[in-house]
């Protein structure tokens, strides 16, 4: 506990003005509670950064891998066919 | 949430058509997770480790905090109190808990059985082999 309080000390920061929904500051002011508003935010898009960062990086690892291991065609839509079951599976 | 067991992570290189499994997901704003702790078993400490080295070089790993580390004991204890002879093993909990933190996803393991038990209560988490 202590160490991270020293490190979120230490992060330089800088005041931004954004334009948010209103409903959805309200309910992160109830989500945050004492941490405040500007420490909520700050988590949620340093989480939300590092997922996109992750997926970036799968889909350039990826076409390195399609460039010198090209795919069969039939194999592409094979995947996607599978892929759909999925996204099926987990959103019904 | 994409989760990879240890079975597979070697299988996000060498396998073409799972590549495009992932791609596909991926596309669609789904996000890739290795558990740090598959490693312990998917690592040799050979050459034959390199697809399994490239995956990880590229997407990187995820550490189990106390939390997820909790969970994968309760989830872990409740296929216990079902009363199956065999019960999943710590690394297969703490991967369940990662997707069940996520609430929504699919694990990909060459083993469904065990992962499917310890996330019986998460419906909208699909466990599957690549």
């Amino acid at each position: 506990m202590g160490s991270s309080r020293v490190i979120l000390l230490l992060m330089p920061t800088r005041k931004v003005s954004v334009t948010l929904e209103a409903d959805s500051i309200a309910r992160a002011r109830r989500s945050a509670g004492p941490r405040g508003l500007s420490s909520y935010l700050d988590t949620a898009l340093a989480e939300k950064l590092e997922r996109d960062e992750k997926r970036t990086a799968q889909l350039t690892y990826l076409d390195d891998l399609e460039r010198s291991d090209p795919t069969p065609v039939a194999t592409k839509q094979r995947a996607h066919k599978r892929a759909e079951r999925i996204r099926d599976l987990v959103t019904r | 949430m994409i989760v990879l067991d240890s079975s597979v992570v070697d299988r996000a290189t060498t396998d073409k058509e799972f590549r495009w499994v992932l791609r596909d997901l991926v596309e669609q704003g789904w996000v890739p997770l290795i558990p740090t702790v598959v490693l312990a078993e998917a690592a040799t400490g050979t050459p034959a480790d390199a697809p399994l080295n490239q995956t990880v070089k590229a997407i990187g790993t995820t550490d189990a905090t106390p939390v997820t580390a909790r969970l994968a004991g309760r989830l872990r204890h409740s296929v216990d109190r079902s009363g199956v002879r065999r019960i999943p093993g710590g690394i297969d909990a703490i991967v369940a808990a990662h997707a069940a933190e996520a609430r929504a996803g699919v694990v990909f393991t060459a083993d469904p059985s065990d992962l499917r038990r310890l996330l019986a209560d998460s419906p909208q988490i699909t466990v599957t082999k690549p």
